[in-house]
């Protein structure tokens, strides 16, 4: 298992350094940089800069060098813990994600443990009862989760919040609580508006699960050892939850992984629409104004973690599943 | 038009409708209005909008503070009223009424990107332009003058003015802003522009510790309005010169640039020097930031030291503090407004959603103005004189008749009806109504829809033949002449201009473009017909903002190379010809000249050149933008228009503004 582990965090190396490479070539993409961006802005407010000042604000943002030399600059930095400063905000990059990062990471952990909580059993009842009225009516449901995209969800939530109650049910605090310090009163505050984005969130994720969990249940259920198990007289719920769901629920481990990142980025777009303070709509605004250095290191954190969850799927795999283990 | 950075986003996103209409908001987010009239009487009926209780009255013998200060003060933490005001504070007149202290101003804003919206709102310029934009007043500068040939401008201070800090203001905050910063290579590579004459930097002197003097070597008549608009020339010296290794001690600031996490000195200045930012930097500013732009919620909190009062001596700002909630979707904006979540802005408020704010109006308990902007023409075609790629195209490009023809093929009642409710009316992109030197002439020429008038003047152009599409073929039969729009974000109007242009057989492309690539195709000529709204279309307000009217820069969508010829003094770019040349000789002398009647002739003359040539196409412009106002948020005028150049709202004293309390 130790060997295992070992190898698999070998091989994180180059697939880590890959990442940065493409990570940094798709900020390279776009034409133009961020001084472009900026030079237009100084232009428009009455500000004609000379090719010399272009010039000397090149060097000033290091904007000048070769593309190799300034990979090489980040990666070096990036490898000393310094994720850069963002050219827009005017701030350590570090700064930026961590301040956002607690919100980003209650939001999330809330929205899997919703999913999970409701996925989970509606997934075995779907399975075990197939074809029941209840399947049906939660097949439904689940369908229509996973086809209603989650910000046309959050738009309709907030039209009928200010339609019924007049309020702008934006952001995760009431406004006196905005900018006081952390409190009990601010935490309650906060859990009266979570649930918001969390059941958003939560749909389309709880559908696909449902789905999953219903599949995977319905074909260990026709296995030979399940109908041996039963006919050797098994409590019908000690047999369920012993083998079948048990195997079943590997995609959910598989996907743990996945939401690593994700406990970091945060939902983008209904953070959005919805004006959550998350880490999301932060590496939007990256991209969009070629705010180098943020968007780069934020890809290559999510790239990291998703590397890192990835190993701990897998890890945890092995751990539960004994078909799967050093291979 | 610094409008525009904020609005990036917003243009990516929802680039689709209207340009202009976005564009007008990012910018209305600021935008100014009319006329400086120095001294001299102006050769103009009076601007724009209404409002604007004159002439500063008599200071007031005794002075009131805020009861939260007078607290500080019994407390020993702050010095007594009158020590902390200077000995001629400047007296703002109230719209309505005496207000009332307290209160918190709630607005909203898309980030630190969006800070201008708030800097239009506690920027402090060395002078300004009256609350009716019609002239210049004294800020900063209690008073200044002007020698005869308007080559030395004296400004005299005000003894006893504080730094939020309380440090006092003197004239050493000008030479360190002139000395160390403006003349420091490595810190400002791109000089203050607005003290630039040609390629000429001008001069600052210390007179004594309230006087300091400008000059240039020659008449820089502009000079005066250019002091009123965006100028700040000043510095927080004593807090400042730490992170300058011209006074700081080496190793002390070498441990600061480390501690800041930047690489070299000028990084760490700049962000000491951001009012944005750094709780620490004194300002002069009625409201200072207290909090990280950062957060959910941003705070600024009253300057105790703030150098304004009312008439009856009670010590400005009346508001306690201002707040802006982070929204990151615009579309948010609107449903704070009718929610009755925003006390006053009309920054980011729509056009469109006008139907809504109105019906929302008791529920929200607000009220809407409806304030007059500078824009010329919201949506407007400019032709690029510079462009060369294909010759035969470009002749045309650069035929007025060609233009012309163009122009009247559009069906602008269409326009309005379609991209803007109705809302919209045609015009050239020419000097507003309410601006000196109207002239309804050149706003209507050109604007009658009329296609067979297009069809017949492009025949007599030499047009004649059409390929089986029915489009007219390039005089020398390489296909159909094809004229490509270039926009970011095309929206309903670019289609409609299509089909119009179309429709008299002129084979028309939207290119459709992402803000960067627009800009750099921009400065390499590329861009054939470009789009984008006109504002400051107000005397003299254009002169000091000409950007529309003249090859001025690489932005000048008209002529970019010309403008480079122009911004490098002729070093590099293309020299213009014809009428092109005439526009920028005609503003060099509006721009020198100390004589107010000769500068109004000769801008008059680049409009009517403007109005001519038709380089700029302008289609039809939405005349008034909403503002949101609670009901018991008080003296906010009724009207005020609504520029780039005068700061506004600034210049309307958001300090006087209150909650009137039941």
């Amino acid at each position: 298992m130790l060997q295992y582990i070992a190898r698999r965090l070998l091989y994180m190396v180059p697939t880590l350094l890959i990442i940065s490479v493409i990570a940094f070539a798709i900020i390279e993409l776009p034409p133009g940089d961020y001084l472009t961006a900026y030079m237009a802005n100084l232009a428009q407010t009455g500000t004609q800069a000379s090719e010399d000042a272009i010039a000397a604000l090149k060097r000033q943002y290091g904007l000048d060098k070769p593309v190799y030399l300034r990979y090489v600059h980040w990666v070096w930095r990036l490898l000393h813990g310094d994720m850069g400063m963002s050219f827009e905000w005017n701030r350590p990059v570090a700064e930026l994600i961590w301040e956002r990062l607690i919100l980003t990471f209650v939001v999330s952990l809330f929205t899997t443990l919703f999913i999970w909580a409701v996925a989970f059993p509606i997934g075995i009842y779907s399975a075990v009862r197939q074809y029941s009225v209840g399947d049906y009516i939660f097949t439904g449901l689940s369908f229509i989760g996973l086809g209603i995209p989650n910000f046309l969800l959050a738009l309709v939530l907030l039209w009928f919040a200010f339609s019924r109650w007049g309020v702008a049910l934006t952001g995760l605090f009431s406004p006196q609580y905005m900018d006081a310090p952390w409190s009990m009163a601010k935490v309650l505050d906060m859990m009266k508006r979570i649930w918001i984005p969390v059941v958003i969130l939560g749909t389309s994720g709880t559908a696909g699960l449902i789905r999953t969990m219903r599949a995977n249940l319905l074909d260990e259920l026709r296995k030979p050892y399940v109908i041996t198990a039963r006919a050797k007289g098994l409590p019908e719920m000690r047999l369920l939850f012993k083998y079948p769901v048990r195997i079943a629920i590997n995609p959910f481990i598989s996907t743990v992984g996945w939401t690593l990142p994700g406990l970091v980025s945060g939902a983008t777009i209904v953070s959005v629409v919805l004006s959550l303070p998350l880490n999301g709509p932060l590496l939007l605004n990256a991209l969009l104004n070629q705010d180098m250095y943020l968007a780069g290191s934020f890809i290559m954190l999510l790239s990291s973690l998703t590397v890192i969850g990835t190993l701990v799927s897998d890890i945890l795999l092995a751990w539960v599943d004994p078909r799967i283990r050093y291979t | 038009m610094e409008g525009l950075r904020l609005d990036r986003r917003e243009f990516l996103k929802y680039a689709g409708i209207a340009t202009s209409t976005l564009l007008a908001s990012a910018c209305a987010a600021g935008t100014p209005a009319p006329t400086a009239a120095p001294p001299t009487a102006a050769p103009t009926e009076a601007a724009a909008t209404p409002a604007a209780p004159a002439e500063t009255p008599a200071a007031p013998a005794k002075y009131k503070e805020p009861p939260a200060l007078a607290e500080l003060v019994k407390a020993g933490k702050l010095p007594p009223v009158e020590e902390r005001l200077p000995k001629e504070p400047l007296v703002l007149d109230v719209v309505e009424e005496i207000g009332q202290y307290g209160g918190n101003w709630r607005r909203v804003w898309l980030g630190p990107s969006d800070a201008y919206g708030m800097y239009r709102i506690v920027g402090e310029t060395l002078l300004k332009w009256s609350p009716d934009s019609t002239k210049v007043i004294p800020n900063v500068a209690k008073s200044w003058e002007v020698n005869e040939d308007a080559t030395e401008f004296t400004l005299h201070l005000r003894e006893g003015m504080r730094w939020s800090d309380g440090h006092p203001f003197t004239a050493d905050d000008f030479m360190f802003w002139y000395e160390d910063i403006q003349l420091n290579e490595e810190l400002t590579p791109v000089k203050f522009s607005r003290m630039m004459l040609g390629d000429e930097f001008g001069k600052m002197e210390k007179i004594d510790d309230y006087t300091v003097k400008i000059s240039f070597s020659r008449s820089y008549g502009l000079f005066e309005m250019q002091m009123a608009s965006e100028f700040v020339c000043y510095a927080p010296k004593h807090y400042l010169q730490q992170f300058h290794p011209k006074y700081a001690d080496k190793d002390k600031l070498e441990a600061a640039i480390k501690e800041a996490g930047v690489e070299t000195w000028n990084q760490l200045f700049a962000n000491k020097n951001s009012w944005l930012n750094n709780k620490e930097l004194p300002v002069l500013h009625p409201w200072i930031t207290n909090g990280e732009p950062t957060a959910t919620l941003w705070v600024c909190e009253r300057n105790p030291y703030y150098w304004k009062v009312d008439p009856q001596g009670n010590q400005l700002p009346y508001i306690d503090r201002v707040t802006h909630e982070l929204l990151q979707d615009r579309q948010l904006v609107t449903l704070k407004a009718i929610a009755g979540e925003i006390d006053m802005q009309y920054r980011h408020m729509q056009v469109k959603d006008i139907p809504l704010y109105m019906e929302n109006r008791e529920k929200g308990d607000y009220r809407v103005l409806m304030w007059p902007n500078t824009l010329g023409s919201e949506f407007v075609l400019m032709f690029n004189q510079n462009w060369d790629k294909d010759p035969v195209v470009a002749q045309f490009l650069r035929s007025k008749e060609f233009r012309r023809a163009l122009s009247v093929a559009i069906n602008r009642e269409e326009i309005s009806k379609v991209a803007y409710l109705g809302l919209a009316v045609p015009r050239q992109s020419t000097l507003i109504p309410e601006s000196p030197g109207y002239n309804p002439d050149w706003e209507k020429a050109w604007t009658e829809y009329d296609p067979d008038k297009a069809n017949q003047m492009l025949d007599e152009l030499g047009l004649t033949e059409k390929d089986s599409d029915g489009f007219r073929l390039r005089p020398d039969k390489q296909g159909p002449l094809t004229i490509i729009i270039s926009a970011v974000g095309i929206g309903e109007a670019h289609e409609l201009v299509k089909t119009y242009w179309e429709a008299v057989g002129i084979k028309t492309i939207l290119d459709n473009q992402e803000r960067s690539v627009h800009y750099e195709k921009m400065a390499a000529n590329e861009l054939q017909v470009a789009t984008w709204g006109n504002e400051e279309m107000i005397y003299p307000l254009f002169l000091v903002y000409p950007w529309w009217v003249m090859p001025y820069g690489t932005a000048s969508r008209i002529a970019p190379l010309s403008g480079l010829w122009y911004a490098s003094g002729g070093k590099q770019g293309v020299k213009p010809e014809g009428d092109l040349l005439r526009v920028i000789e005609l503003y060099e002398e509006a721009k020198a000249t100390p004589d107010e009647q000769k500068r109004f002739e000769v801008a008059m003359e680049m409009m009517r050149l403007n109005a001519e040539n038709l380089w700029t196409i302008g289609t039809v412009v939405t005349r008034e933008w909403p503002v949101i106002v609670k009901n018991k948020f008080r003296n906010v005028p009724e009207k005020h228009l609504l520029g780039t150049v005068n700061l506004a709202p600034g210049n309307a004293n958001p300090p006087t503004w209150f909650f009137k309390q039941a």
